[in-house]
C-alpha cells in the first residue's frame, strides 16, 4: 500500500510540475493575426504586425492593434515589436502573411526561413503578395465594417473558391520553393480605394517575384495547372459572322468541367515541346443577344469560344515564360521523365525554359445554358 | 516450465512483434532512406522488410531447437555455462542499450516539437514511470495492452492519409534515380527503425501453439510493419520535393503541421500523442526482453525485481545520449550490437546446434 501512495505522490507532482515549465496561457499572450513584410529604406526590414484582441465579454467586439518595427531578420522585428506590447507576442494563431512588392522581388526564403523552422509558428497561414507596400493595406484596419486581417483572410478564401488564385499556405509552397524544377504563384492583394482587390497572380522564379498575371489569365493559369475551384468564370467578347448581321455583345460562361492532359515532349535538337490538352465542359450564365436553340449557333460559339480560350492560353504561358516562371513545373517533369533530357538543361534552367515550346489546345463544348434558351 | 498466466496465444504474439518494431524510428525513417535511396526509398523499406524476413526465420530456426527455453536459458546449453552466461549479458546490454536509445530519441523529439521548456529528466522520469508500470507485469498483461495499442496505427494511418490532399506524384521519379546499389544502402537505413522483432528470442516458449504458427505469426507481423513503414515513406516521398526532404528530419510531422481541421489546428501534436502510446510500448518490449535476463541471473526468474534498476540504468542512458557526440556513439554501437547479437550470432549458434545434433545421432 505504501508504495501505492508512494506512486500516486510522484505521478501527481510529475504531471503538475510539467504545466510549470511548458505553460503559455493565453490570457498572456497577444496573438499575432498577420504579419507584413517591407522593405525599409535602408535596406532593413520593415515588419507590421496586426494584433488581435480577444475582448472579455461577448458583447464588444474584437480590436485589432497595429504595430511597426524595423529589424534585420524577421525575429527581430518581432522582438522589437515584443518590446513595445504588453504581455508575451505569439504567432501560433496567425493567418495571414503579407510581403509587399518590393521586398517580394528580392529572396523570400529569408523572411519565411524562421517561420519554418519555429515548431510553434502556424504553417497553415495565407500568404500573399501586396503591390505597394503590406504595411498599407495592414494600416486600412477595417475595410466596411470587418477587420482587415478578418477581411484578407475570407477574401482570399472565398477567391480560391472562384479560381482566381491559388490554394497557397506557407506550408504548401514550401517544396516548391526548394524544388529547383517548378516555381509557386501566390495571391496578388491591391489596395483599391479603401478596399482590397484580390484578382490575380504574382509569379515567382526562385523565391523572387518576377510578374503579376491578369485577372483572366490568372483563371487559364490554374485551368492549365488543374486547380480548379468551384466556380470559374470568364467573358468574353462575341464577335460572329452571323448571317448578315454582325453580332457584336458580351457572354459570360463557367468552366463546370475541366480535364487536362499535359505531356512533355523531347524533340530532335532537345527541343522541348509541352503539349496542353483541355476539354472544357462550360455553361452560358449571361448571353443576352441571341438565343442558343439553333445548334449551328452552338457549334458555331463553341468553336469561337475555343479559338479564344487557346489564344488566352497562349499568352498566359507566355507571360509566365517571360517572367521566367516555371508555375506548371516542367523542369520538374523532366526530372522525373526525362533524367537525361534535364541534365544538359539544368544548367540556365532560367534560360532554358524560355525557350520551351507551349503547345495549348482548349476544345470547349457548351453542355449547359441555364434555364432559358 | 512456463506458468500459466504469462502464455500468450499466437495472435497476440502477432501484436507483440507490431509493436515491438514500431518505435521511434517511424517518424525520421523518411528523411534517412531518401537520403540515400532518393524517389526509391519505398522500395528500400520493403527490401529492408525482406531481410527482417530472413532473420526471423534464422531466429526462429534456432527458438524452435528449445520449444522451452528462452534465449537465456538455450545460450547455456549450447556453448557451455561461462560463455552462454557472459553472452546472455551481452545480449541483456544489447537490449538496454536500444531501451536507452529509443527513449532519448523519444525525449528529443518530444523537446524539440511539443515541451521546450521542460527539462529533460522530468520527460525521462514521466515516461519511464508509466513503462515500469506495465513491464512490471506479466507477458500477459503486456501483450493483451499491445494489441489494444495496435488501434493507435490504424490512428496514425488515418492521419498521414490526409496528406494526401495535396501530392506530387512526379517527386519520386525516377524511382532508381540513385540506382540499386544506393536503394539496398537505404535498406541498411531502414532496418534499424524496423528492430524489435528480437522479441522473438525471449518470448517463444511463452507462445501457445506449434512453431510453424509460431512462424506465421511473426512473419505476419513484420510483413504488417514493414508495409505500414512503406508507406509512410511513400507518403512523404509524395508530399515534399526531394530538396526540401534533406532539410526536414521528420518529415512525417512536418507534414501533418500545415493542416488543420475546424476545431483542431496542430494535427501534428495529435499524432505525437498517439506516436507517445506506440514508442512506450515499443520501450516496454525492450525492457521485458532486458529484465527476463536480469531477473533470471539475480531474482531466480522473476523479471519484476529487476525492472526498477534497469529503469535506473536506462534513465543515466538517456541522460547522457543529450550530448550527440554520446548519441552517435550509442547508435553506432547499436548498428554493431544488431549485427551481432540478431544476425550473426543466431546464425552461429544455429549451425552450432545442427552439428551437435548429428554429432549425436
Amino acid at each position: 500500500m505504501k508504495r501505492i501512495y508512494c506512486l500516486c505522490a510522484v505521478i501527481f507532482i510529475l504531471l503538475f510540475m510539467t504545466g510549470c515549465w511548458d505553460q503559455d496561457l493565453l490570457k498572456n499572450a497577444r496573438l499575432i493575426f498577420g504579419e507584413g513584410f517591407d522593405l525599409a529604406p535602408n535596406g532593413k526590414l520593415q515588419s507590421t504586425f496586426l494584433i488581435r484582441d480577444v475582448p472579455a465579454s461577448e458583447q464588444q467586439s474584437p480590436k485589432n492593434d497595429i504595430i511597426f518595427t524595423v529589424g534585420n531578420t524577421t525575429r527581430e522585428t518581432r522582438d522589437h515589436a515584443d518590446d513595445q506590447i504588453s504581455r508575451h507576442l505569439r504567432g501560433y494563431k496567425n493567418r495571414i502573411i503579407l510581403i509587399g512588392e518590393e521586398m517580394a522581388k528580392q529572396d523570400i526564403y529569408p523572411i519565411l526561413d524562421f517561420f519554418y523552422r519555429d515548431p510553434k509558428s502556424a504553417l497553415n497561414a495565407r500568404i500573399g503578395v501586396t503591390k505597394g507596400k503590406a504595411a498599407d493595406i495592414f494600416s486600412l484596419k477595417k475595410v466596411g465594417n470587418v477587420l482587415i486581417g478578418e477581411e484578407i483572410d475570407e477574401l482570399i478564401k472565398s477567391k480560391e473558391e472562384t479560381t482566381t488564385v491559388p490554394k497557397v499556405t506557407v506550408e504548401k509552397i514550401y517544396p516548391i520553393m526548394m524544388d529547383p524544377g517548378e516555381d509557386f504563384v501566390l495571391p496578388y492583394l491591391v489596395e483599391k480605394r479603401g478596399r482590397v482587390d484580390v484578382s490575380s497572380i504574382a509569379m515567382f522564379h526562385n523565391h523572387q517575384f518576377t510578374g503579376v498575371l491578369t485577372p483572366d489569365e490568372s483563371i487559364m493559369y490554374l485551368l492549365l495547372k488543374d486547380q480548379k475551384g468551384k466556380v470559374t468564370r470568364f467573358t468574353r467578347k462575341i464577335n460572329i459572322r452571323n448571317g448578315h448581321q454582325n453580332s457584336n455583345d458580351f457572354l459570360t460562361f463557367n468552366v463546370d468541367k475541366s480535364e487536362q492532359k499535359m505531356k512533355v515532349l523531347i524533340q530532335s535538337g532537345n527541343q522541348i515541346t509541352v503539349k496542353l490538352d483541355l476539354k472544357w465542359k462550360v455553361n452560358i450564365i449571361e448571353y443576352p443577344k441571341d438565343r442558343l436553340n439553333e445548334k449551328k449557333m452552338v457549334t458555331q460559339l463553341n468553336q469561337y469560344l475555343s479559338k479564344e480560350m487557346t489564344d488566352l492560353a497562349k499568352d498566359t504561358l507566355k507571360k509566365m515564360q517571360k517572367a521566367r516562371c516555371d508555375g506548371l513545373g516542367i523542369g520538374r517533369q523532366l526530372m522525373a521523365f526525362h533524367p537525361r533530357i534535364w541534365k544538359t538543361q539544368k544548367e540556365g534552367w532560367d534560360s532554358n525554359y524560355q525557350k520551351v515550346h507551349f503547345a495549348p489546345v482548349i476544345q470547349v463544348e457548351i453542355t449547359k445554358k441555364g434555364i432559358i434558351n | 516450465m512456463i506458468p500459466e498466466k504469462s502464455r500468450i496465444s499466437q495472435g497476440q504474439f502477432m501484436f507483440v512483434v507490431v509493436q515491438s518494431q514500431v518505435g521511434v524510428g517511424i517518424l525520421s525513417l523518411p528523411n534517412k532512406v531518401q537520403a540515400s535511396a532518393k524517389g526509391g526509398g519505398w522500395i528500400s523499406v520493403l527490401i529492408a522488410g525482406l531481410a527482417i524476413q530472413v532473420i526471423i526465420l534464422i531466429l526462429w530456426a534456432l527458438c524452435k531447437q528449445f520449444p522451452s527455453d528462452t534465449i537465456y536459458s538455450f545460450l547455456p546449453k549450447i556453448t557451455g555455462k561461462y560463455l552462454g552466461n557472459l553472452l546472455s549479458f551481452a545480449y541483456i546490454s544489447y537490449f538496454l542499450l536500444s531501451a536507452g536509445t529509443v527513449l532519448a530519441k523519444f525525449a528529443d523529439v518530444v523537446e524539440r516539437w511539443i515541451l521546450q521548456e521542460t527539462p529533460r529528466w522530468a520527460l525521462l522520469i514521466l515516461s519511464l514511470l508509466t513503462c515500469m508500470y506495465l513491464a512490471m507485469e506479466n507477458l500477459r498483461v503486456i501483450a493483451r495492452l499491445f494489441v489494444i495499442s495496435s488501434l493507435t496505427i490504424i490512428v496514425m494511418l488515418v492521419l498521414t492519409l490526409m496528406g494526401y490532399v495535396n501530392v506530387n506524384f512526379s517527386y519520386i521519379f525516377p524511382i532508381t534515380e540513385a540506382g540499386w546499389g544506393k536503394i539496398v544502402k537505404g535498406a541498411t537505413e531502414a532496418l534499424f527503425p524496423l528492430v524489435g522483432y528480437e522479441i522473438i528470442l525471449v518470448i517463444y516458449p511463452f507462445v501457445e501453439g506449434k512453431s510453424g504458427g509460431k512462424l506465421k505469426a511473426a512473419s505476419l507481423g513484420n510483413m504488417l510493419i514493414t508495409l505500414f513503414y512503406a508507406f509512410e515513406v511513400f507518403t512523404c516521398l509524395i508530399i515534399f520535393s526531394p530538396a526540401v526532404m534533406s532539410e526536414v528530419p521528420e518529415p512525417l510531422l512536418y507534414m501533418l503541421k500545415g493542416f488543420s481541421f475546424q476545431l483542431i489546428q496542430r494535427i501534428d501534436l495529435i499524432f505525437l500523442s498517439v506516436w507517445v502510446f506506440v514508442v512506450s510500448t515499443a520501450m516496454v518490449a525492450w525492457i521485458y526482453m532486458a529484465t527476463v535476463g536480469l531477473g533470471r541471473f539475480f531474482h531466480r526468474g522473476e523479471h519484476k525485481k529487476a525492472v526498477p534498476y534497469a529503469m535506473f540504468i536506462l534513465f543515466i542512458l538517456a541522460m547522457m545520449a543529450q550530448e550527440p557526440s554520446i548519441s552517435d556513439f550509442f547508435d553506432r554501437m547499436l548498428k554493431i550490437g544488431h549485427y551481432t547479437f540478431v544476425v550473426g550470432l543466431p546464425l552461429i549458434l544455429l549451425c552450432f546446434t545442427y552439428l551437435i545434433r548429428k554429432r549425436r545421432t
